[in-house]
């Protein structure tokens, strides 16, 4: 065999310590230094956000005016939902309107109620509900309306001037309590009966503000 | 006993060139080795240094991360933070209620509505011999049905109205004979239904 053939040159020995190095670098850097500096900045973001979530904890935690804005809030909340007819029962309708009636001369025949539906804001200005409203009112839509409505379809005999005390009455008792339709026939009268009164009245509620007893 | 000293014998170096030659490549050898060893050294360190480095540095951090964690996980501070968090959607939606709720307020308080002044002001204006026979209220408008032995009446009526000046507008579209008399309907427009609403 030759002996040239199997040995190396000066320049190939080198050539070959360089790639040594080079590969030891290469090794180094991919299977210690890459993973460990995978390591430090997965664990800088992890105290980064950390750090973010204690900071809003301590601010949200140390924050008193969150109890006392809510307590504000809540006592409001529970004075506005008086001033609406939120708990609509027959019991409660019979109490106010066919009390008032009944306090005006006006005898009673009939009461009929509907149940509360949510009508969108604009009712109150138009009287009118379009079918894209209703579908926003009901939860649907971007906004949801908290109003609600019912209407009470009245039958009574009295005379003209009861009626229209109790029209008065009906609009001083609450500004939810509407007077929608009102009909007043005389002609009866000329027989010595009373007059017949019919009316139809809007009554305003407003969905629960769900107060949460546990807060 | 005291050794001989030996003496060193120096021996004639016949190829002087030829030796001096294998040294000189001797010494490139190692000069060759030596900056391989260098370099091989040099990365070693760097590569020491950096992980010792990043080895406290994530050390360093993994501590801290204990300590937030400690914080962020410790059950009373959990507890208040959420009830904290409550107060504050509660305090939002409760917010948007009590601003929808006065709106609405304010709106059936501003609302028209029909009171019995406004009857009053339409049977103010009924002429003599003119009977109301029924009254209504629909939309915004009062509606009055009425019989009279005079024909003449009805306009009468539906000009005496339009007078006052009080309503939005009113309708007159004729009478009709009945039990020996003439029944007619006039109708009072009290506000902009559309625009003010019936209330």
């Amino acid at each position: 065999m030759d002996k040239n053939q199997l040995t190396l040159g000066k320049r190939e020995k080198v050539l070959l310590g360089i790639l040594a190095v080079l590969v030891l670098f290469v090794v180094t850097f991919n299977y210690l230094l890459l993973p460990l500096n995978q390591k430090v900045s997965d664990a800088q973001a992890q105290v980064q956000e950390l750090t973010e979530q204690k900071n809003q904890m301590s601010g949200v935690i140390t924050d008193q005016k969150l109890k006392t804005d809510y307590q504000t809030e809540a006592s409001a909340a529970a004075e506005n939902y008086k001033q609406f007819y939120a708990n609509l029962d027959t019991y409660h309708i019979d109490n106010i309107i066919s009390g008032l009636m009944d306090s005006h001369g006006l005898h009673v025949q009939s009461l009929e109620m509907s149940k509360y539906q949510t009508v969108p804001e604009s009712y109150l200005y138009t009287g009118q509900v379009d079918t894209d409203e209703a579908q926003s009112a009901s939860g649907s839509g971007d906004k949801e309306s908290l109003l609600l409505l019912s209407t009470v379809d009245l039958l009574a005999t009295g005379s003209y001037e009861n009626a229209m005390s109790f029209v008065d009455a009906l609009n001083a008792q609450s500004p939810c309590l509407q007077v929608a339709q009102l009909q007043v026939d005389l002609a009866s009268q000329s027989n010595g009966d009373e007059a017949r009164v019919s009316a139809v009245i809007r009554v305003y509620g407003i969905a629960d503000p769900g107060l949460d007893s546990t807060v | 006993m005291k050794q001989p000293k030996i003496v060193q014998k120096n021996d004639i170096n016949l190829f002087e060139a030829l030796t001096r030659r294998e040294r000189s490549v001797q010494t490139e050898r190692d000069s060759s080795r030596m900056w391989l060893l260098t370099a091989a050294a040099l990365v070693v360190a760097l590569v020491g240094f950096k992980t010792v480095t990043m080895s406290r540095q994530l050390d360093q951090l993994q501590g801290d991360i204990s300590s937030l964690q400690s914080f962020t996980q410790n059950q009373q501070y959990v507890q208040a933070y959420q009830q904290a968090m409550l107060y504050q959607s509660s305090t939002a939606s409760l917010r948007t209620f009590n601003d929808a709720s006065k709106r609405y307020l304010e709106a059936l308080r501003q609302a028209d509505r029909v009171t019995s002044s406004r009857f009053a002001q339409v049977s103010r204006e009924l002429p003599s011999g003119v009977r109301a026979e029924r009254w209504s209220y629909e939309d915004g408008v009062i509606s009055v049905s009425c019989w009279s032995t005079d024909k003449d009446a009805p306009a009468k009526f539906a000009e005496n109205l339009t007078n006052t000046k009080q309503f939005q507008d009113v309708g007159y579209y004729g009478f009709q004979s009945r039990d020996n008399g003439y029944e007619f309907t006039v109708t009072c427009g009290l506000w902009n239904a559309t625009a003010g609403g019936d209330q």
